[in-house]
């Protein structure tokens, strides 16, 4: 599989969320408000591509019976030091994001990815596979964010993380006619589902296309 | 076969370390910040509580049996505030509260607060907090009556913080507990001059008559479906023609407000009431106006009989 | 002790660990096909966090605590719980090869379960005594156990029905997630 096409393969046919149904815990909780979101994603996306990057170089030393261990060692410094890094500079991103950024080292992408693709492929692989993955995930994360925010508080909006100074905020629904709901756990299973469902439309529906015409 | 688990091992060590150290600097870099940042939070909040103060440090604190207490910070020499989180009616209420070095309590500042609009929240208006600011670590602090369930975590954590602040300064005598807020008293009203409600019995021993009377109150005024009178045990000295007591049997009215009226104060006001007296009259409770006319339905029923 | 029931029933039914903070979903997708199997994971995750919690709490106290090294507190862990999985899947192959061979690769998949990792941070970062640690490592693997089975059965009977195409398989589990989640929300007036 040529570059580009892992890359792509990362946003639909291999969305890690959608189609691979890894890292569900943190895309759940998570995406309540686009902030979360884009917070979340750009941590996940760093420790991706870093951990990616960094197993790949070691695969040929790294002794294949304690990879395991190996590749959780590296995951859970790099996600430590974003857990640091993230208390420092990003104050509030870190009480909202709170335990699900530890819980980044368990998220079954990193560790997924780091033994399916980073421990067989160069360096450079690794770091595109990384940055397609992650960002399949961030988009998936977006989408289901924004979908849950506007329902349940009728407003987007988006702030600096760094200095707390809002970007943007436009109001899509009326107040009185937010479904608060969607804030809720319940309504994170129903988006996820919905949209697990039209991504599992759009993959199959095309074979069968295919399957017609032939 | 030890010659590899050994190779493992020293690989992993290496790795550990690396990251270990990785880590370490990581953490030197940030730790400062982060502890900057922990106070930065809260010294908005610390320094309107404290106005006075140049300075704030976080305190650890020990020995917190409530387990309420999750932080707390002095303001050099003017005092301590203490951040405590307790659970509301519907969510965790957050909230600093500040004493000085001498006992006095400074300043309440509600952090977080999610309960029931116009009910809970009162807690964070003046109704509430100007009975907590001014009062000493060892007075007790009222409830508010009618969002008993919020005020009374708030006072519970404010109680907590106290303990631990008269500890730490070693002042004497308690923490005054909690107290249930006095009765509020509303307009006046004669006693004959709502419709009569209903005798559904009659003892007579000596000179006292006992009734049992009911009155419609708000459920039944208010057309709720099942809705059922109040009823009311009234005593009544056919000699003196002056009232014995009264009390509640059956209170069919809001659980929370209608019940205010079962108290001593309310009650009292029946005692002695001249029943030949076109003009005797009694105050009713405010918030369970309905309710209290009720009894005044009840108490004209039992004269008229 | 009334706090430690409430703290109980708190974990186990109001904050459930997969309804209410989406936890430990991995298995809940795949091994939650039928009852048996569902119980069986149960009890292996219940062994697996309890286990877990009890060193990791020990580890910081005694050791990352007395000598500052508490950013060390991810990665020591994460490794306790992956060797600890390790030890009980060893366990397990012994007394029950059956149990091994029906969880097969979802054992080691809990190491990277959200849910134990979870509870031994949360038994820091809430601050816990060792009575509390113990009561909310129990709690929680009930709740996920309870869940668990509970899907299971459902999803028995759903993988008998009629599902739209789209729906089929992990879209619909997800629905019913949902549905569960609600009810399961109702349970909050509880304490």
């Amino acid at each position: 599989m040529n570059r580009l096409d892992n890359f792509k393969a990362g946003f639909i046919k291999e969305n890690p969320v959608f189609a691979l149904y890894l890292g569900l815990c943190s895309v759940l909780a998570i995406s309540t408000t686009l902030n979360n979101a884009v917070g979340m994603g750009a941590a996940v996306i760093a420790v991706l591509v870093l951990s990616n990057v960094i197993i790949s170089a070691m695969r040929k030393i790294t002794p294949d019976e304690i990879r395991i261990p190996v590749y959780i060692v590296v995951i859970a410094t790099l996600v430590k030091i974003a857990e640091l890094l993230i208390q420092a500079y990003a104050t509030e991103l870190y009480v909202a994001l709170g335990v699900f950024i530890p819980l980044i080292v368990v998220n079954c992408i990193i560790l997924g990815r780091a033994e399916a693709f980073a421990s067989k492929n160069t360096i450079l692989d690794s770091a595109i596979d990384g940055i397609g993955m992650g960002l399949g995930y961030t988009v998936g994360l977006i989408l289901i964010s924004v979908i849950r925010q506007v329902l349940s508080s009728g407003v987007l909006n988006f702030s600096n993380p760094f200095t707390q100074q809002m970007i943007f905020e436009v109001r899509l629904i009326p107040q009185n006619f937010v479904i608060a709901m969607f804030s809720q756990p319940t309504g994170a299973f129903l988006t996820f589902a919905v949209i697990a469902a039209g991504v599992e439309y759009l993959r199959t529906r095309p074979a069968k296309k295919t399957k017609e015409v032939k | 076969m030890v010659k590899k688990a050994l190779h493992f091992a020293l690989f992993l060590a290496i790795i550990s370390t690396l990251a270990g150290g990785a880590l370490a600097f990581v953490n030197g870099l940030t730790a400062p910040i982060i502890a900057e940042n922990a106070i930065a939070a809260e010294k908005a909040n610390l320094q309107i509580i404290f106005p006075t103060a140049t300075s704030f440090a976080p305190m650890e604190v020990k020995d917190d049996e409530s387990g309420l207490i999750k932080a707390a910070y002095t303001a050099q020499g003017v005092g301590i505030a203490y951040k405590v989180e307790v659970l509301g009616y519907a969510a965790p209420i957050k909230f600093l509260i500040g004493f000085a070095d001498d006992g006095k309590i400074v300043g309440l500042s509600i952090l977080e607060l999610k309960d029931t609009q116009g009910i809970g929240t009162r807690v964070n208006s003046a109704e509430f907090i100007d009975g907590v600011v001014g009062k000493t670590t060892s007075d007790g602090i009222a409830t508010l009556s009618g969002a008993t369930v919020t005020s009374g975590a708030v006072v519970k954590g404010i109680n907590a913080a106290k303990a631990h602040f008269n500890a730490l300064k070693g002042i004497e005598g308690g923490t005054g507990g909690v107290v249930t807020p006095p009765l509020q008293f509303g307009a006046s009203i004669g006693i004959f001059s709502k419709n009569a409600g209903t005798v559904v019995s009659k003892s007579v021993d000596g000179d006292v008559v006992t009734f049992i009377a009911d009155g419609n109150g708000y459920r039944v005024l208010e057309g709720y479906d099942g809705a059922k009178a109040n009823v009311f045990e009234i005593k009544i000295n056919t000699a003196t023609k002056k009232v014995v007591s009264v009390k509640f049997v059956e209170m069919n009215d809001t659980k929370g407000i209608g019940d205010k009226i079962d108290a001593e104060e309310f009650w009292a006001q029946f005692i002695g009431l001249d029943i030949t007296n076109q003009d005797s009259s009694i105050d009713v409770v405010s918030g369970a106006t309905f309710t209290s006319e009720s009894v005044v339905r009840a108490l004209r029923a039992a004269i008229e009989d | 002790m009334a706090e430690l029931f409430t703290l109980f029933l708190t974990a186990v039914l109001i904050n459930n660990i997969i309804l209410s903070r989406f936890l430990g979903m991995c298995p809940f997708m795949g091994v939650s096909r039928n009852t048996s199997s569902a119980i069986g994971m149960g009890g292996a995750v219940t062994f697996v966090v309890v286990g877990a919690s009890l060193f990791t709490y020990g580890l910081y106290h005694f050791i990352l605590v007395p000598y500052s090294l508490q950013y060390m507190d991810l990665i020591t862990f994460i490794l306790v719980i992956a060797a600890f999985v390790q030890f009980t899947e060893m366990v397990i192959k012994k007394f029950s090869p059956v149990l091994y061979k029906a969880l097969g690769i979802y054992l080691p998949l809990i190491t990277t379960n959200c849910a134990v990792l979870f509870v031994a941070l949360e038994n820091i970062r809430q601050g816990f005594d060792f009575y509390e640690m113990i009561v909310y490592s129990f709690a929680v693997p009930i709740g996920f156990t309870l869940v668990l089975y509970l899907f299971s059965a459902i999803r028995e009977r759903l993988d008998i029905s009629d599902v739209p195409a789209p729906f089929k398989g992990n879209a619909i589990a997800m629905i019913v997630a949902a549905m569960m989640a609600l009810a399961f929300s109702g349970l909050a007036g509880l304490v």
